[in-house]
C-alpha cells in the first residue's frame, strides 16, 4: 500500500510539471490519510451486550473523481468521486456489567464509496465543502480476545456503508488542492461468527479525520 | 425560505458570471448563508454525537475464571417441613463477585434430611424433610461451595400475620405475610406454606400466596393456618377508589451493589393517602444500572441515573408514577454492626443493624444488603430473610460473634446469651 502511494505522488508531480492547461474542471485523483476514531461498539450475543473500546488507528483513502467545475452549472459546483478506503483500529477493552476487562485484536475496514461533494468558495479562496457518500464495506474482526480468551477470530461481514462530512480545501497550484476534513462513517450492523460458533451482532461507526491532496488533470 | 432557495436555480442565476461558483448558496444573503452553515454544522454534530452513544452492557463477564463459591441460607437453621432459600455468590478471581444462584447446580449431602431444587424459578430452595444436619453444595464445573443445612425438630407455636387491621379501598390488592415462631423461639417466613382464607369472600378474596383482592365494601377476617396453628387479621374494605399512586425511595442516591426500598402510596377519592402495596408493576428503565423486584426493592448495578416506575391497572385505567434514582460508583470502606457487645437472655431476640461507610464519605443503613452470620449456631442464629434480616434469635447460653459481610468488608460484635 505504501508503494502505491509513492507511485501516485511521483506520477502526480510529473503530470503537474507537464500540464499547463487550466485545472479544476475534469478528472482528478487524490489521496487522504489520517486517523480513524471508533466510538465504543456494542457487540451483542446470546448472553447479552458487551461494549468494545478502541485505540485511534490509521485511515487512508485513494480517490478517482470528476470535478464539475464551471462547465456544469445546471448541476452546481462540486465533485463526484469513487473512494477506496481502509482503516484499522486496535481493541483495547471490553466492558461488561461488572466493569471493564482487557481485550486485544483489531477491527478492520475496507470500503468503496461513491461520494458527492458540494463546494462553496470564500472570497479568500478557501473552499468549504460538504460530503455525502454511499457504498460497500467489508468489516472484519481479527484475533479479538478478552483477557487472553479468544472471542472472535478472523470473521468478516460485507454490507452497505454511508458517510457524511465537512471539510476545507485550498488550491495550492494550477493542479493541486490541499484538503482537510472530518467524516462520520457508518455501516449497517455487521454480523460475525464467534469462536464458539455463535453469531455476534455488532455496530460499526468511525470518526474519520483526514488530510491529503488532489491532483486535477 | 432558505431551504426553498437551495432548489431554486433560476435562469438568470445560471446565465450570470460563472467564475466564482454555481453553488446555489452563492445567491443567498449573508444571514441565510450563516443559517445554512449552522444547520450543516449542527447536522454533523448530531451525527458525531449519535455515533458516540453506546448502551450500557448487559452481558456478564464470563471470561474471568470463577475461583470460589460462597453459599448462604436465608436461615441458619430451619424447622422441619419448612423451606429455606440458599444463594450462591461467585468470586471471580478476586475481580468481582456475582450472584450465581441460578447458574450453579445444587446438591444436598443427605436427601433424607432435605431436598433442594434445581428447577427454573426455584433454584437453591431447600425443603426440610426430617430433623438432622447435612450440607448444601453449589457446583459450577470443578468449583463448589457448601453451607450447613440444619433441620430442627421444633414445633410451630405461633403465627403473626401482617398487616394487622388493614383498611383497603375497593378494587385493590394487598400482600399478606405470615411469620411463624417455633418452639426454640426461631422465626421463619411461612407465607407460602400457610393456608389462607377470607371469612367474607364477597368482600375480599385471598389466594394461596397471601395476596388479598378487595371486591366490595364491608369487613372480613383474613386467616392464615399452618400445622394447626392459626392467626387472623381484620380487614376493612371502604368504598373509596384509587385515583393516583406516588412512589418514593428511602434515599435518592445509593452505591452500586446496595439496595433501596421504594414505598408506594395510593391517593384515593376520599382525599386520603394510604400505603399501597398492591400488585404494582415495577420497572427499571435500564436494568444495567438498577434492577427492581416485584416488591419495589431496587438494587444498584452500575453508576448512573435510572427511572424507576410503578404502574397499576385500575379497572382498565393505568395509574403510574416515576422516580429518578441515582446509583453512585462509591465502594464500601467499612461496616459498623450495632448494638455492640450486648447481653441477652436465652430465648430473647435482638435486632442488629449494619451501617456502611462508602468511599464518597456517605453512610447508610445496609442491614438488608449484608450477609449475617453467627459464629456459634448453638448459641443462636441470625436471620438473612427479607422480613427479619439481622434479627438474632438466641437458643442457648454461651458467647457468639455476630458478623456482617458485604463485598469482602466485614465487622463483628460480641453477644453473650445468659
Amino acid at each position: 500500500m505504501r508503494k502505491i502511494f509513492l507511485y501516485l505522488i511521483v506520477a502526480a508531480l510529473l503530470v503537474a510539471g507537464l500540464s499547463t492547461s487550466a485545472a479544476a474542471d475534469g478528472f482528478y485523483i487524490g489521496f487522504l490519510g489520517g486517523g480513524s476514531f471508533l466510538p465504543d461498539a456494542k457487540a451483542t450475543d446470546i448472553d447479552g451486550s458487551t461494549n468494545f473500546s478502541f485505540d485511534g488507528g490509521f485511515d487512508g483513502s485513494v480517490m478517482l473523481g470528476y470535478d464539475l467545475g464551471t462547465e456544469h452549472a445546471n448541476i452546481g459546483k462540486g465533485r463526484v468521486e469513487l473512494e477506496y478506503n481502509t482503516a484499522s483500529n486496535d481493541v483495547t477493552a471490553a466492558e461488561f456489567v461488572e466493569g471493564g476487562a482487557g481485550a486485544s485484536g483489531s477491527a478492520d475496514r475496507t470500503s468503496i464509496m461513491l461520494n458527492t461533494i458540494g463546494e462553496y468558495q470564500t472570497r479568500s479562496g478557501m473552499i468549504i465543502y460538504a460530503l455525502l457518500g454511499l457504498g460497500w464495506a467489508k468489516i472484519s474482526l481479527d484475533n479479538i480476545a478478552i483477557l487472553g480468551v479468544p472471542f472472535v477470530d478472523d470473521s468478516d461481514s460485507s454490507l452497505l456503508a454511508y458517510q457524511a462530512g465537512l471539510g476545507v480545501g485550498w488550491k495550492l497550484s494550477q493542479h493541486f488542492f490541499f484538503d482537510i476534513g472530518y467524516r462520520y462513517y457508518g455501516t449497517m450492523d455487521p454480523k460475525f461468527v464467534k469462536q464458539d460458533g455463535n453469531s455476534l451482532d455488532y455496530e460499526y461507526a468511525s470518526h474519520r479525520v483526514l488530510a491529503g491532496v488532489r491532483l486535477h488533470f | 425560505m432558505g431551504l426553498r432557495r437551495t432548489l431554486d436555480f433560476s435562469k438568470s442565476e445560471l446565465a450570470g458570471d460563472p467564475a466564482p461558483c454555481y453553488f446555489a448558496a452563492q445567491s443567498f444573503s449573508k444571514g441565510e448563508k450563516g443559517m445554512l452553515f449552522r444547520l450543516v454544522i449542527l447536522s454533523c454534530l448530531y451525527l458525531l454525537l449519535s455515533g458516540c452513544s453506546s448502551d450500557d452492557p448487559t452481558r456478564n463477564n464470563t471470561f474471568v475464571p470463577l475461583t470460589s463459591i460462597t453459599v448462604t441460607g436465608t436461615y441458619e437453621t430451619m424447622a422441619d417441613q419448612t423451606v429455606n432459600q440458599y444463594r450462591a455468590i461467585g468470586d471471580f478471581s478476586g475481580s468481582f463477585t456475582r450472584d450465581i444462584t441460578t447458574e450453579v447446580s445444587w446438591s444436598i449431602e443427605d436427601e433424607i434430611i432435605a431436598s433442594i431444587s434445581n428447577d427454573t424459578g426455584s433454584q437453591g430452595l431447600a425443603t426440610a424433610l426430617s430433623p438432622g444436619e447435612t450440607s448444601v453444595t453449589a457446583w459450577q464445573g470443578d468449583i463448589s461451595g457448601s453451607a450447613p443445612l440444619i433441620v430442627k425438630d421444633v414445633s410451630l407455636t405461633a403465627i403473626e400475620i401482617t398487616p394487622q387491621a388493614a383498611e383497603l379501598p375497593t378494587g385493590t390488592s394487598q400482600q399478606y405475610e405470615a411469620v411463624g415462631t417455633f418452639s426454640d423461639s426461631s422465626m421463619q417466613d411461612i407465607t407460602v406454606l400457610a393456608t389462607w382464607e377470607s371469612a367474607e369472600p364477597n368482600v375480599a378474596t385471598i389466594d394461596n400466596t397471601g395476596l388479598v383482592t378487595t371486591l366490595a365494601s364491608g369487613s372480613t377476617t383474613i386467616t392464615g393456618t399452618w400445622q394447626d396453628v392459626a392467626a387472623s387479621s381484620n380487614l376493612q374494605v371502604t368504598e373509596a377508589t384509587l385515583s393516583a399512586i406516588a412512589i418514593t425511595p428511602e434515599v435518592t442516591k445509593i452505591a452500586q451493589g446496595t439496595t433501596v426500598q421504594f414505598q408506594a402510596e395510593g391517593i384515593y377519592t376520599d382525599g386520603e393517602s394510604r400505603d399501597f402495596t398492591g400488585p404494582l408493576d415495577w420497572q427499571s428503565a435500564d436494568n444495567s444500572i438498577a434492577v427492581v423486584d416485584r416488591n419495589g426493592l431496587v438494587e444498584g448495578i452500575a453508576p448512573g441515573q435510572v427511572e424507576i416506575s410503578a404502574s397499576f391497572d385500575n379497572d382498565g385505567t393505568t395509574l403510574s408514577d416515576t422516580f429518578v434514582l441515582t446509583i453512585t460508583g462509591a465502594v464500601i470502606e467499612s461496616i459498623k454492626v450495632t448494638p455492640e457487645n450486648s447481653t441477652i437472655q436465652a430465648g430473647e431476640t435482638l435486632q442488629y443493624t449494619a451501617t456502611g461507610t462508602f468511599s464518597d464519605n456517605t453512610q447508610r443503613d445496609i442491614t438488608r444488603d449484608v450477609t449475617w452470620l453467627s459464629s456459634d449456631s448453638t448459641v443462636g442464629s441470625i436471620s438473612n430473610s427479607s422480613v427479619s434480616r439481622g434479627l438474632f434469635t438466641s437458643i442457648g447460653a454461651g458467647t457468639t460473634y455476630v458478623e456482617a459481610f458485604f463485598n469482602n468488608i466485614g465487622d463483628d460484635t460480641l453477644l453473650i446469651v445468659e
